[in-house]
């Protein structure tokens, strides 16, 4: 036993200089994300100002009870789901096919710059693109402008609850597509150039090449990041849906991080109800963590968690 | 790489800069102020009124800002945060959602230690104005000096045009409506023309469209009628009235996007000419008719009186109070302030309400923002030719003037910044009663409050939601009785009985 | 995955003289999506470019039709803008400077065994997933006296787990040999990581600040809970401030004129301006943000 413990000593007393450049992450971690931690606490509490988050009293589990007993805090959670599955049908696949087609393009230097105006956008804050795209689907805008000189009808792209969901993940597709992209062009770029050879002596055309070589081949890269997509299924994107939101669309754009953001600030101040949604969220949004990892370790893959 | 290592550099030791500020030193009594603040309405240290405000009170003065922008926010947060100012200034009813937070002021407004608030407030309709459920008054008010805020205008040079009669009652505004959409006064061959069209504003964003349904008898919400509290959106009335409406906006006659439109795309609307009449505050009658200054064109825009509903009521409810609750400059005491910190921010209060700090707020100092002539408060050449070309409000703001405080808005200043036209009709409805009455802001108990939070937050969500729905045909109107229903479902009959009680209360 | 990163060519395709039918269409569907992505972009810097009255006039132009540059002018003289860059610029270095230290640091020591290291680990992870939320966290800001402070979003926004986690595989994936060698030399770990590790790793370090200075220049949300003044207020929450106009519509007092209103073209203007400094550099670093996702997807 105790020589267990002595050569616990020695290893610890080797590796000092590495918690040495430890200690700055763990002074982060431990200042800004863990010692938040004990606020919620608040959760189980009915916030009073005046007594502050230690001195409120407890009302156990009723903030948890009243998240489901609340139809707008529900919506919100139906919102979020059927954002996230949407945008896994809607915005998963687009950069897939961007990746297949910039692969199939001819011409290096082209390819270069069109890559460049692809990925670009990914660096642009959201309150620069959704300020781009309210002014380009706005009313008198560019595309309602064509619409109109083709004799079509003005569309009010930014108010109309039915349109206000595709315009998100076209929006998302506009500024993400050519990053996400990159991941698949890495993958095809690795496929083993004999196999395509291969597939052209077989007499297989550039179509057939895609579906019956490329894709497979990175099928593994597609289901990883697929699972991890899944994973985040209750983060859908606050800011891009907050700068984009209006009260016409809020029935369906609203989703727990915006509701958790106007119940704190816009409503009556209910921080130990706020609190519990937000505590709610993380937790739904750990399982689903733990489980994309699980299936991911199961599929062979590294998984997340090391 | 080489460029980018350059720039990195740089700006490495820029980031050295020191980033800490200065601390102010400790005078006799320092109390805090919490405001509202932004670039063209400035509430900082250093502001000229603060600065003789304090030399006059011998009070140090120590302002926190708080950007406009995020007020919701910052409000929030500092509540949350549990260590409070000595004064903060804020919505009356956000600051009563957390009554123990502050300090009651009744034995604290007296004839002696503040004569001048005690002017104001021994008036009881005043008091009843700012007092709480149980009586207590925890905040100073906003005072505004007139009541006509918004009102409606159109474009008379199109009636003259098209050769049609002001409308008088709602049907006729509809004809009017009509005739607009398809007589073309703009004449460009085009059916461009939107009769009504205004630009988004209130938290539902259709502030500007509602007060329509004022011509019915009813407001959007609360309002009492023979001692009782009634709902609004789901009176009977309301369905006619959403008919009206309905039918305008089908036949689209109302613009289409009102919940959306913002004031540039508004702007816009007007300067294209395809805007016949809208409605919102009394000073865009001046700001419309500027857009088209410089410009040769008849455009003559006037001011209207509300049209007449089926029981000939032509009033506006959404009004100007004596005391506006509901901006941003009502003030509370922080309860856990010093004896000294609270009796320095009562006399300031009380320094605010005279005459004196009344003419400091509104028009400066003499022989420098304003001079008196024959009698009248007239602003100098310093405000309203400004050498640094402001603006003459942004100009006096510069100076603290016309910022904050719990500001009693001079009705001399009010009147000197308007056109006759704007002034006109102002006095029109204020004087021939186009002026509903308004529903108080009521205070409510903790209990009462609770009953609010868990239903009426809900019910105020759904409604929003549907009444935007029946205006734009979403929902049919045959489904308003279903409507009703389920807002009575959600618990709207102990929703009224709270406010009903709170409403006794107050007029008492 | 693949552990080797690809070097020169992006295509596997074979090489073909001729440009076929299926090139044609490639190319034509690849040309209009870029033309999609840039469309809305040019569209702001027309309508940023040219005069109000233009603007009311024809919404829609391809060319500034009255060429002005009155918008520019008029964001520069107001200085709020220029503000928010000065401070903007300021978090973003010393930010930058300070949180990819500790990341690095922190990154290469979780790829290093000690005792200890995968309860550590897990615990940085757990807070990828969970945390304290808004207002215990501003709390938390509060007790350190960081409200309304620069020092506030310097040091809380830029550590990224997930960056610390590809920094770390990247550590992991140096040759073993090196450190032996450099251990055999007496050298303890401090020195392997200033030596060895740091100058090795050099290409992925220059990706890796790239993107936390990128999230510092971005960073909306917390600035925008911190700070009060507006002497420090930054980059992007002047800028949503003035797009969303949030200050006119507080503005409801009687006879107020309200003058702030933003005009679509000062709107477009200020949205432009905040685009430039990432606009300038992207083309030149495009080869440095790209590497760093391949050595993400190395991870996965």
């Amino acid at each position: 036993m105790s020589s267990r413990l002595r050569r616990l000593g020695i290893s610890i007393w080797q590796a000092r200089y590495i918690y040495l450049l430890l200690i700055p992450g763990i002074v982060y971690f431990a200042v800004f994300h863990y010692a938040p931690m004990s606020g919620l606490v608040l959760a189980f509490k009915k916030y009073n100002a005046k007594l502050g988050i230690w001195g409120s009293q407890w009302v156990g589990m009723a903030n948890f009870q009243r998240i489901f007993t609340t139809p707008a805090a529900v919506t919100a959670i139906r919102n979020t789901l059927e954002i996230n599955f949407s945008r896994l049908l809607f915005q998963f696949p687009v950069p897939i096919l961007l990746a297949l087609l910039i692969n199939e393009m001819r011409g290096t230097k082209i390819k270069r710059v069109y890559q460049t105006v692809y990925t670009f956008p990914h660096f642009l804050s959201w309150v620069v693109v959704s300020a781009i795209i309210s002014n380009f689907f706005a009313n008198n805008g560019m595309i309602n402008t064509i619409i109109a000189s083709t004799g079509g009808e003005r569309i009010s792209f930014l108010s109309n609850a039915a349109l206000f969901r595709p315009l998100l993940y076209f929006t998302h597709n506009l500024k993400e597509m050519g990053w996400s992209s990159i991941i698949y062009i890495a993958a095809i770029t690795a496929i083993d150039p004999t196999l395509y050879e291969a597939a052209t002596m077989d007499g297989a055309g550039r179509l057939q090449q895609a579906w019956h070589v490329t894709l497979p081949c990175i099928r593994a890269t597609i289901i990883t990041l697929f699972i991890l997509q899944v994973g985040r299924v209750m983060n859908s994107g606050f800011e891009q849906i907050f700068y984009m939101q209006n009260p016409s669309v809020k029935g369906v754009s609203e989703i727990l991080d915006t509701y958790i953001y106007s119940i704190t600030f816009n409503a009556v101040p209910s921080y130990g109800f706020s609190t519990a949604v937000g505590m709610f969220k993380s937790v739904i949004n750990l399982i689903m963590l733990v489980s994309a990892n699980y299936i991911i370790k199961l599929l062979g893959g590294n998984g997340l968690l090391g | 790489m080489k460029l980018f290592s350059r720039f990195l550099a740089v700006l490495l030791a820029l980031s050295l800069l020191p980033l800490a500020c200065t601390a102010l030193a400790e005078d006799p009594v320092t109390i805090t102020i919490w405001g509202s603040d932004r670039e063209n309405m400035p509430f900082r240290n250093g502001l000229m009124t603060i600065e003789i405000l304090k030399e006059k009170l011998g009070i140090n003065i120590e302002i926190i800002s708080a950007p406009t922008e995020n007020l919701a926010e910052k409000y929030g947060l500092l509540m949350a945060s549990g260590d409070l100012p000595t004064i903060v200034q804020y919505k009356a009813k956000d600051l009563l959602l957390y009554k123990d937070a502050w300090q009651p002021l009744n034995d604290m407004i007296n004839e002696t230690d503040t004569p001048n608030l005690w002017k104001v407030y021994s008036d009881p309709e005043i008091r009843r104005k700012v007092s709480d459920a149980d009586g207590n008054m925890r905040f100073i008010g906003q005072r505004t000096a007139i009541t006509a805020g918004k009102l409606y205008f159109y474009r008379q040079d199109w009636l003259d045009k098209l050769g049609l009669e002001t409308p008088k009652t709602v049907e006729d505004l509809y004809n009017v409506f009509v005739a607009i959409r398809d007589g073309d006064p703009n004449g460009n061959g085009e059916k461009d023309e939107i009769a009504f069209s205004v630009r988004k504003n209130g938290s539902n964003n259709r502030g500007n469209v509602i007060p329509f349904v004022n011509n019915w008898g009813i407001a959007e919400t609360f309002f009492a009628e023979d001692g009782q509290v009634k709902f609004g959106a789901t009176d009977p009335r309301m369905k006619d009235a959403l008919e009206w409406l309905h039918r305008c906006y089908e036949e689209k006659l109302l613009d289409q996007e009102y919940l959306t439109r913002d004031k540039t795309a508004w702007y816009s609307e007007w300067t294209n000419n395809q805007v016949f009449m809208s409605y919102d505050w009394s000073a865009y009658i001046d700001n419309v008719s500027n857009l088209f200054k410089g410009q040769e064109s008849d455009v003559h825009i006037v001011g209207a009186v509300p049209p007449e509903g089926p029981t000939g009521i032509s009033e506006t409810r959404d009004q100007l109070q004596p005391i506006t609750v509901d901006e941003d400059w009502n003030a509370g005491i922080y309860v856990g302030a010093s004896a000294e910190q609270k009796a320095a921010a009562m006399k300031l209060f009380d320094y605010l309400y005279s005459e004196e700090g009344m003419i400091l707020l509104n028009f400066g100092v003499e022989g420098e923002h304003f001079n008196v002539i024959d009698g009248d408060y007239v602003y100098s050449d310093l405000i309203m030719n400004n050498p640094d070309g402001l603006s003459p409000q942004d100009a006096l703001r510069t100076f603290g003037i016309q910022s904050m405080l719990t500001l009693l808005q001079d009705a001399r200043y009010e009147r000197a910044f308007v056109s006759d036209e704007v002034n006109r009709i102002r006095d029109i409805y204020e004087q021939e009663g186009h002026i509903g009455p308004a529903f108080p802001t009521l205070a409510f108990t903790n209990d009462e409050q609770s009953v609010i939070n868990e239903k009426y937050t809900e019910i105020e969500t759904y409604v929003n939601e549907m009444i935007d729905k029946f205006i734009m045909g979403v929902e049919p109107l045959d489904h308003f009785d279903v409507y009703v229903a389920q807002v009575e479902s959600m618990g709207l009959q102990d929703v009224l009985k709270v406010y009903q009680d709170a409403y006794d209360r107050y007029m008492k | 995955m693949h552990t080797s990163l690809p070097q020169k060519t992006l295509s596997a395709a074979p090489k073909r003289k001729k440009w076929t039918k299926g090139d044609y269409a490639v190319f034509i569907i690849l040309t209009l999506t870029a033309l999609l992505i840039l469309m809305p972009f040019y569209n702001a810097v027309v309508i940023s470019l040219e005069t109000n009255r233009a603007y009311a006039l024809h919404p829609v132009s391809l060319y500034p039709a009255e060429f002005s540059l009155k918008n520019y002018q008029y964001l520069i003289d107001k200085g709020q803008l220029s503000i928010g860059f000065q401070n903007t610029i300021l978090i973003t270095i010393s930010g930058t400077v300070l949180s990819m230290a500790a990341s690095v640091m922190m990154a290469y020591a979780f790829s290093r065994k000690f005792p200890g290291k995968k309860l550590l680990f897990l615990l940085m992870m757990f807070t990828m997933f969970f945390s304290g939320g808004m207002i215990p966290t501003y709390l938390q800001m509060k007790a350190l006296k960081l409200i309304d402070s620069r020092w506030g979003i310097i040091l809380f926004v830029g550590v990224s787990t997930y960056n610390i986690v590809i920094l770390k595989s990247g550590f992991e994936q140096t040759p073993v040999d090196l450190e032996d060698a450099a251990k055999i030399d007496g050298a303890n770990d401090l020195v392997i990581f200033f030596r060895v590790m740091l100058p090795l790793q050099g290409p992925l370090l220059a990706t890796f600040t790239l993107f936390t200075a990128v999230a510092y220049w971005n960073e909306w949300f917390w600035s925008m809970l911190l700070i009060n003044s507006s002497g420090k207020m930054t980059l992007q929450t002047v800028l949503r401030s003035i797009v969303a106009e949030a200050a006119a519509a507080a503005d409801v007092s009687t006879g107020e004129a309200d003058l702030d209103v933003f005009s679509q073209g000062v709107k477009m203007a200020a949205v432009m301006m905040a685009m430039v400094p990432i606009m300038c550099f992207y083309p030149f670093l495009q080869k440095y943000f790209v590497k760093g996702v391949m050595v993400g997807s190395v991870k996965m």
